[in-house]
């Protein structure tokens, strides 16, 4: 991240934009959130001197921002490395295996859960159902989806995200919604067709997202 | 088989079903056009009602009576639409959101006009950032050519549509405690009454709508509530996005006719369980439902039957288990869920919940004691007095009884699986692997 933990975060463009989130709301104090989210993506987490600053801008004690903040899991008050590794280990990707898959990859990166790599690059975080159960079992980095792995290919994926960066890496191994086995003739006299989606790259080229 | 009324446009758009391009090319934004040109509110929320449309979030609640309870004078008065989906083995709000997000703000702009609203919010889960970024350029566009904002198809009727990106709390699925993040607080629930539909988000009249909900209105409004109401059984019309996860061999989101029986979702759309094996349990509705075992199979998906047999439809997840399922586990994984998403305001709920999840831990790292089933019930009783279905509640929301339903379900169901822990016969939970997966050879701890 460019901003030093005491860098003012709400300035020019920052600030402006601060300012068109708050009158969205009839009551300003519903941009907290956005506003914290603004703030993390800025900083990398949400700062003591951020939070201030929200506080000024909404109108609201310092205290009620970090008493807001703390109840939400996304908000990190912490520094964390550079990418957050979120490991869904809930009923439907545990049925499974995935509290194998992450107890292998914490060993393999020698780290413990919420903690962050020696090198500075994972951050490592056991979640509730991410919503992709279709895909189990499955992780997100950065809140990209990867989906259908195993103990093995989750190893692996980190390490080409690591190596290749993680939006090459997600624009062709990622998804946006559980990729399904393709139909059958077998298949399809017996049902219809599952609803899902292809691999993220088939769409996100066309539509400029990463 | 019913028409599909969802994923029709997913289906036959992959890769493009979420632009308004498409979605114009589907018959897309015609249903607003015919409510707010050719149809007062009041006629829009006839149809709804005749429909017999329920609420696809959990409750089931009739969406057209949910309406009606809104205060005839109160000015503004607020539609929010529930995207926090994170109920366990959910993911069809996400999917729809991703790939058909215009029939979302459709389905808005139709309900804001029923309702007489000029401002309507999304709470989309934060941690579906495709979602979200479908939902703000969805709502861009339909904003750019004038569906959105001032006098919409040249009508005086205007709406005003706000995303909102949420940040991380399962609570927030419940009403209360959404319309207290949406406001910028913690997400606690709150007693009701006043119900939202009286006193909500800003102390206004506010309707909380599900997503896949809104997403109905555009067909309902185009085809008309009867038509609708033709598809499905009498008290659950239509159709419905079932989330089907577990030990299938095709796991998906499948749009069915409800009516159809469990054992039908399985086999036909699931193609059977993995490996030619077959069910022993299997979660009916999300992590709140109790759970069935095979017995239960032919019960058809119906919300009426659903609430006799014991348990609910709730969320639309159905997770499926196989004959190797080690049920305490998979309990205990639910349990942890609820414990740890508790919100801490009600003590049976808060204490309960974490005693419930360390019990189970102890029990199956191999230090179970006879007395722990009583035990377990004990606490369960203490949450969710005599343990019933639909459950008592000694707590603000709904959260605290449903950490119980998987806890007395299985035992009730599968003693056996639960006695062999507090015998001796066990296995340690860091140890070993769960069903279906290789041991990775690994013994570091989580």
């Amino acid at each position: 991240m460019t901003l030093n933990a005491s860098d003012k975060v709400f300035v020019k463009e920052r600030l402006e934009r601060a300012r068109e989130i708050m009158l969205r709301y009839p009551d300003s104090r519903s941009a907290l959130l956005p506003l914290l989210h603004e703030l993390q993506d800025a900083a990398g987490y949400v700062t003591q001197s951020g939070m201030r600053e929200i506080a000024d801008l909404l109108g609201i004690t310092p205290a009620e921002v970090l008493g807001t903040a703390s109840f939400y899991t996304m908000f990190k008050l912490e520094p964390i490395g550079d990418h957050l590794v979120s490991v869904c280990t809930s009923l439907s990707c545990q049925l499974y295996g995935a509290d194998v898959l992450y107890r292998n990859l914490l060993a393999h990166f020698a780290v413990a859960n919420k903690k962050t790599t020696a090198d500075g690059v994972f951050t490592f975080e056991e979640v509730e159902c991410a919503a992709a159960c279709g895909g189990a079992p499955c992780l997100q980095i950065d809140y990209k989806y990867f989906e259908f792995l195993d103990p093995e290919k989750a190893v692996e994926l980190l390490e080409d995200v690591r190596n290749r960066g993680l939006s090459i890496v997600h624009e062709e191994r990622g998804s946006v919604n559980a990729p399904l086995p393709p139909l059958t003739p077998e298949e399809v006299s017996k049902g219809p067709a599952p609803v899902g989606s292809g691999p993220l790259s088939e769409t996100a080229r066309e539509e400029g997202h990463g | 088989m019913a028409e599909l009324v969802l994923t029709r446009r997913m289906l036959d758009r992959p890769h493009d079903s979420w632009t308004l391009d498409a979605y114009h090319e589907m018959e897309g934004y015609q249903g607003l056009y015919r409510a707010v040109r050719e149809m007062t509110p009041e006629q829009v929320h006839a149809e709804v009602k005749a429909s017999g449309l329920r609420g696809r979030g959990g409750a089931g609640f009739p969406t057209g009576t949910k309406w009606g309870f809104v205060p005839k004078d109160i000015f503004p008065r607020y539609l929010v639409v529930n995207g926090d989906e994170g109920e366990p083995g959910t993911f069809k709000d996400r999917m729809l959101m991703e790939r058909d997000p215009h029939s979302l703000v459709e389905g808005i702009l139709i309900s804001c006009y029923a309702l007489q609203s000029e401002h309507a919010f999304i709470y989309i889960r934060g941690e579906m950032g495709h979602a979200y970024e479908r939902v703000v350029r969805a709502v861009e566009e339909a904003r750019a050519v004038g569906y959105v904002g001032k006098d919409i198809g040249g009508t005086d009727f205007s709406c005003e549509i706000t995303v909102h990106k949420a940040a991380g709390a399962y609570i927030c699925g419940e009403e209360t405690a959404l319309l207290s993040s949406l406001a910028g607080y913690r997400g606690w629930p709150r007693l009701r009454p006043p119900f939202p539909a009286v006193k909500g988000l800003y102390d206004k009249p506010t309707v909380v709508n599900n997503v896949e909900t809104m997403c109905n209105m555009p067909w309902i409004t185009r085809r008309g509530g009867a038509a609708y109401a033709e598809m499905g059984t009498e008290r659950s019309p239509g159709t419905r996005i079932f989330c089907l996860s577990g030990h299938v061999n095709r796991p998906g989101n499948y749009e069915i006719e409800l009516g159809t029986t469990f054992r039908e979702l399985f086999e036909r759309w699931g193609q059977g369980v993995r490996n030619g094996g077959r069910v022993k349990a299997f979660v009916p509705g999300g992590a709140s439902a109790p759970w069935f075992d095979a017995s239960k199979l032919d019960v058809p998906l119906d919300m009426d039957v659903l609430g006799k047999e014991g348990s609910m439809l709730g969320s639309g997840a159905v997770m499926v288990m196989d004959q190797d399922a080690d049920i305490p586990r998979a309990v205990w994984r639910l349990v942890k869920f609820f414990a740890h998403e508790s919100c801490g305001q009600c003590t049976p709920c808060r204490e309960g919940a974490d005693w419930l999840e360390e019990i189970l831990e102890r029990m199956l790292d191999g230090h179970g004691r006879p007395q722990d089933l009583d035990l377990l019930f004990d606490v369960c009783d203490n949450i969710s007095p005599g343990l019933n279905w639909p459950p008592a509640q000694t707590t603000i929301c709904p959260l605290g009884p449903s950490a119980t339903a998987p806890v007395w379900s299985t035992i009730r169901l599968f003693p056996e699986e639960y006695k062999r822990l507090v015998t001796g016969a066990h296995t340690s939970l860091a140890s070993s692997a769960p069903a279906g997966a290789e041991p990775a050879g690994v013994t570091a701890d989580a």
